[in-house]
């Protein structure tokens, strides 16, 4: 008989963290290829387009890069809300609802480039906090449930979308596709052959500006305290309020700049489903943040990651004719691995022969 | 004049729409009372929604469809199950990843079977026949009686619960480990074995519910059929209090309300979209009151609730 | 069969009422060393008192025989067979079960509930219930009284510990260890407790009993081991010890730690700086836990509340400070009403905290020394909204010196320090605030000695500076050697106030709720 005893690890090294959380990583792609396998997939494919087409190929990384930036900076607001034991799944919607708020601006106003920009990236990121506040005062006030009210504000975000691009919105010239108009040229953000540098250039603001908040504001201080200990967190005066509340709407405030930008310089209108503009990142996000375990200049690797294996899934799923589900099927195996990983940081395996 | 035969068409429907909410909200109860918070039920009920398709389609039974779903909603659960109670991960994380596994899969797998028509297959009125009464009753008694069998055992199966965790032995284990685990490890109960076992019984539930959603609600495999339920049922979790009886008022209530903006599609003048909000909205304002009245009462929910538990050797 | 006085005749002849015989063991922990070369053995029949101080390693030893730790060295046999015991399960299927010093019960499930579950004579899907009439046959017999129907949060300390002793005996008990488990009660209950335990040794059951109270362990004990600093310095039956020699061999001739401190008055005593009002706080479950409570507190004085636990002592303390929503009455702070701010406004008021449950209130276990130290001042650290922590670390180090708290360094999480050390943490950073009143809740509970007696030193130096102390403890012996004034607390009220020259016998019958007008 074999005796598996539970030994709690003491002084865990940051290079045995590191490997264990690669480990991992690879552990998650591994069941996904698995299963690209099992469904008759040629495995040497799946991972060619994942990884090495990514790696290699100019073209790969420049349509990577797209997904790359708004995966970054909402998971950078996550990192934060994650830091304070906050558990909000409510990017996507407030992603779409900035998409909204951008577009909403650049049909109405008529401004030049770029105050016309910033005036919509701004209204953008209001469009995310007004989607994210309900959520956030419930949960600063009564301790609502995060994790539900965020997600089922995705839902409605998902239904008010719908109802904009197939009722009000939908454009007359579109051939009966549920899509609006494209948004007056004043609005657009141009990209560099096909690079969205300028979007690229706010991540990396918006990851300096994370890195300032966690790790050196009082703020941070205080969304660390509440994340590790709420109770001693509160005895010894913070206010849960106002670490809910603003870690809240930074973060909705990130998940609306990033549909903004989305929406101003790749996608230029708003569609259904397919043709999105969040594209379900705003739930890829979430697995950036725990890859780069909730560190503000992890994010750039971690969504330069996530960009490439979303891209190389979509590959998968239109060079071999396969659905949506390809993202959310590795990004769920992908996380499940890496919380898991925990364990092997924080415990050791001793197997004995009894 | 109300419209008596509008009437019994809400009342059927809400019988209807109730079942996999009652059925997920009693088996996420049973696995929050042992202490772990599954946010998987979404996945759970979506990949049990197309194996029941899938096997009734095979096996030509839909109570076939129904147990196979509800089997493969427990080994997803216990999947969560695997992450959670034995390595200890992140309950929240977890589930949501658990969530994302089943919507991917199913997204992939399903395609196939998207609008299959399950043709005579489907859970049929247990009395089919015409009831002899006035037609002013004839509405509301049909509505009643004229149920598959799954919404009647969808009433009992909480009234069973609620035996099971308040008057059995395992049932006491389950919410000991909810509530103590390290109490409950030293009174002789195998935590890690209860929570596992609450964690598939649980998803057993939860798979049912999914597997009645595609065969008995929605008739054929549509993508993304489960639209948020299941994670509203977990929201009902919170306002049944961790009691199976309560979850069974709680998806009655939240079936009406489904059944409602579903009746008033066409006939008011608000767009679907947004009659489409309803459920989503009534789930933000229970978790709410819930929580207004939760700090009144001072009713808590299971003391280690989302908690790993790992039972530890110590060094030497 | 039962001889009582056998060990006249030695040891060899006696070997088949050896139950336990534990011999050459020893347990290290890091570079401490726990145990050292322990002998012991256990007779039927007996109850077996070992005695030690606090941090002498009965509780080491106690954990090894039940399977918690494993030791480095050494042999146990049980009834004459050398056993492997690796986990309290295997204990447990020997015959061995240990109770704790606090009760490990479910609370929000009744006792029969609780005993049920890991009872082997009932099937999984079967009611609690049927091994009601098993309880109540256990009780008839051993002469406790508890009933099987009520729920465990309902219960006193005591029959808590009854339903334990219930719990040992459904699991067919041969040996009974006990730790400590006479620190929470009164001497009635304490009486009650012994009385139940000759019954189970004369009923061909043994016990090991821990304790630090000498007198005690005269008082019911047949055969008396004393354990110093990890190891047996005599074991003999009680009749061969005198009291100053037990004392002796405790406490060795180390003389700090048997040195008592004797509070003086002090000097003038200053205002009201704590004022509590009429207070009413309600419990977890809705219940009134406080029920019009009236203190008052003022510099350069020590109250002491004395009660059983479970009386509102939790309550009262953190409504106090901050933690908990007060119904009705008023708490004011150094003159400032912060009755139903935030705990904020209360340390600015001058309000410093010692929580029981200083791994929960107390610090961030998986923060650093120095950002606990600065867990409530850290605005005084920072610039525009950063954070400097460069000066909390130089704070830091001036505590670790001035408090003398063993770690390896500012930048070392505070889960890895020792309890002692961890509450010397909690009152470096309480006392740099410069608080006008100090309230401690069981600020020694599970501290060892020297641990304690600093705390004790501390909190009488708080006084010496002229600010006050309510100390809410659970040990009565704390609140009597510290207090100038005492208040009983009992099912919610204040029973009993008196100065300093209090009788114990006086306090622990207001614990009860007997008060002689």
């Amino acid at each position: 008989m074999f005796r598996v005893k539970v030994l709690r690890r003491y002084d865990v090294s940051s290079r045995f963290k590191l490997i264990t959380y690669l480990t991992s990583f690879i552990v998650g792609i591994a069941f996904f290829v698995l299963f690209e396998a099992l469904l008759g997939t040629n495995p040497y494919e799946v991972v060619d387009r994942l990884f090495i087409r990514p790696l290699t190929s100019y073209d790969d990384f420049r349509v990577s890069i797209r997904y790359t930036v708004p995966i970054g900076i909402i998971a950078s607001g996550l990192l934060l809300v994650y830091r304070a034991g906050i558990y909000s799944i409510g990017a996507e919607g407030q992603m779409a609802v900035g998409a909204v708020f951008a577009a909403w601006a650049a049909y109405t106003l008529s401004l030049g480039s770029p105050t016309s920009v910033l005036v919509a990236l701004s209204i953008g990121m209001l469009g995310g906090i007004i989607w994210g506040l309900l959520p956030a005062i419930l949960k600063a006030l009564l301790n609502v449930n995060e994790v539900l009210t965020t997600l089922m504000m995705n839902f409605i975000a998902y239904s008010l979308v719908d109802y904009l691009i197939y009722g009000p919105w939908r454009s007359p010239k579109s051939y009966g596709f549920p899509l609006t108009e494209p948004i007056p040229t004043a609005f657009t953000i141009p990209t560099y052959e096909g690079i969205p540098v300028i979007n690229f250039l706010v991540l990396l603001t918006v990851v300096l500006f994370t890195y300032v908040v966690a790790r050196m504001s009082k703020l941070g201080f205080q969304i660390r305290a509440y994340g590790l200990n709420p109770s001693a967190a509160y005895a010894s005066g913070m206010s849960f309020f106002k670490v809910v509340l603003l870690s809240f709407i930074i973060s909705s405030a990130l998940a609306g700049l990033a549909g903004a930008l989305q929406l101003l310089s790749i996608h230029q209108r708003l569609g259904p489903k397919s043709w999105s503009v969040t594209e379900g990142l705003g739930y890829t996000a979430i697995v950036a943040a725990w890859i780069s375990r909730l560190e503000p200049l992890a994010v750039v690797p971690a969504s330069l990651l996530m960009g490439a294996l979303v891209n190389g899934g979509l590959a998968i799923k239109a060079v071999l004719g396969q659905s949506e589900g390809v993202v959310n099927l590795m990004n769920g195996m992908i996380l499940l691995s890496i919380v898991a990983a925990e364990f092997f940081i924080n415990y050791r395996l001793v197997v004995r022969l009894r | 004049m109300i419209d008596i035969v509008l009437i019994g068409n809400f009342i059927f429907l809400t019988l209807k729409n109730a079942v996999p909410l009652i059925l997920a909200t009693t088996g996420e109860v049973i696995t929050e009372r042992s202490g772990v918070i599954n946010l998987g039920v979404e996945g759970c009920m979506i990949v049990a929604a197309l194996v029941g398709v899938v096997t009734t389609l095979l096996s030509g039974n839909y109570l076939v469809g129904l147990l196979l779903g509800g089997l493969v909603g427990a080994l997803l659960a216990l999947l969560h199950g695997l992450a959670t109670v034995v390595f200890g991960a992140n309950q929240i994380v977890s589930g949501i990843a658990t969530t994302m596994v089943g919507l991917g899969i199913t997204s992939l797998l399903g395609r196939g079977y998207v609008g299959r028509s399950l043709l005579g297959l489907r859970p049929s009125p247990l009395y089919p026949y015409d009831i002899p009464l006035p037609d002013y009753l004839k509405p509301l008694a049909s509505a009643i009686v004229k149920q598959d069998v799954v919404v009647y055992i969808s009433i009992i199966i909480p009234i069973l619960c609620m035996w099971f965790l308040f008057k059995t032995k395992l049932g006491g284990a389950i919410r000991a480990c909810g509530e103590n685990p390290v109490v409950a490890e030293s009174l002789g109960v195998d935590v890690v074995r209860t929570r596992l076992l609450a964690v598939g019984l649980g998803g057993f539930l939860v798979g049912l519910g999914g597997a009645y959603l595609s065969l008995g609600i929605v008739g054929s495999w549509v993508e993304n059929i489960t639209a948020g339920i299941g994670w509203v049922a977990v929201g009902l979790v919170a306002f049944s209090m961790w009691v199976p009886l309560r979850a069974l008022l709680a998806s009655y209530m939240m079936a009406s309300l489904i059944s409602i903006s579903y009746m008033l599609q066409g006939r008011v003048g608000i767009s679907s979209y947004f009659l489409s909000m309803i459920p989503y909205i009534a789930t933000i304002a229970i978790l709410a009151i819930v929580s207004v009245e939760r700090f009144r009462l001072r009713l808590g929910a299971p003391a280690a609730l989302g908690k790993p538990y790992i039972r530890e050797e110590r060094l030497g | 069969m039962v001889n009582q006085t056998s060990f006249l005749h030695g040891k060899s002849i006696l070997a088949k009422d050896v139950v336990l015989s534990v011999s050459g063991l020893s347990k290290r922990f890091g570079n401490v060393v726990a145990l050292r070369n322990v002998d012991l053995e256990l007779r039927s029949n007996e109850i077996h008192v070992l005695l030690g101080e606090n941090g002498a390693g009965k509780t080491t030893l106690a954990n090894i025989i039940y399977g918690i730790y494993r030791p480095d060295s050494g042999v146990i046999k049980f009834f004459g067979k050398e056993v492997d015991i690796r986990s309290p399960k295997d204990a447990i299927s020997y015959g061995i079960v240990l109770v704790q010093q606090y009760p490990m019960l479910i609370e929000r499930m009744t006792v029969a509930e609780n005993l049920a579950l890991g009872f082997k004579g009932l099937g999984l899907l079967t009611s609690p219930k049927n091994i009601i009439r098993v309880i109540r046959e256990v009780n008839e017999k051993y002469g406790i009284s508890v009933d099987p129907e009520a729920l465990v949060s309902s219960l006193s300390f005591s029959e808590k510990q009854q339903v334990e002793l219930i719990r040992a005996l459904l699991l067919n008990v041969k040996l009974l260890i006990l730790d400590e488990p006479t620190t929470m009660l009164t001497s009635y209950e304490r009486r009650k407790l012994f009385t139940i335990l000759k019954k189970l040794v004369s009923d061909g059951r043994s016990i090991l009993l821990i304790t630090h109270k000498v007198l005690e362990a005269l008082e019911v004990s047949d055969w008396i081991t004393v354990l110093r600093r990890g190891e047996v310095v005599a074991s003999r039956p009680k009749d061969m010890y005198s009291v100053d020699e037990l004392v002796k061999l405790v406490v060795g001739d180390n003389s700090e730690l048997g040195s008592v401190i004797s509070p003086s008055k002090g000097g003038e005593l200053g205002g009201d700086v704590l004022e509590v009002k009429d207070l009413v706080v309600l419990n977890d479950v809705g219940g009134v836990a406080v029920n019009k409570v009236s203190i008052s507190v003022r510099g350069g004085e020590i109250v002491g509340i004395a009660g059983v636990t479970g009386n509102g002592q939790k309550e009262l303390s953190e409504a106090i400070a901050g933690l908990r929503k007060v119904r009705s009455g008023r708490i004011l702070i150094n003159g400032v009403d912060v009755t139903n701010k935030g705990p904020s406004s209360r340390f600015r008021a001058g309000l410093a905290y010692i929580p029981e449950e200083r791994l929960k209130y107390g610090v961030v276990g998986d923060m650093s020394v120095a950002e606990n130290l600065i867990l409530k001042d850290y605005d005084r650290f920072s610039k525009f909204t950063l954070l400097k922590l460069s000066d909390a670390v130089k704070v830091a180090d001036e505590c670790i010196k001035a408090f003398n708290i063993v770690t390896r360094g500012p930048s070392e999480k505070v889960k890895a320090l020792s309890g002692g050390n961890i509450q010397k943490l909690i009152i470096a950073r309480e006392l740099r605030l410069n608080p006008k009143v100090v309230v401690a809740h069981n600020p020694t509970l599970g501290l060892d000695l020297r641990s304690t007696s600093i705390v004790h030193e501390y909190l009488l130096n708080i006084k010496y500076s002229g600010s006050g102390v309510l100390l809410i403890s659970e040990d009565l012996d704390e609140v009597i050697k510290l207090s100038d004034r005492v208040l009983v607390m009992y099912r919610g009220g204040i029973v009993y106030e008196g100065v300093r020259g209090f009788s114990r016998e006086v306090l622990e019958r207001a614990m009860l709720g007997i008060v002689d007008v």
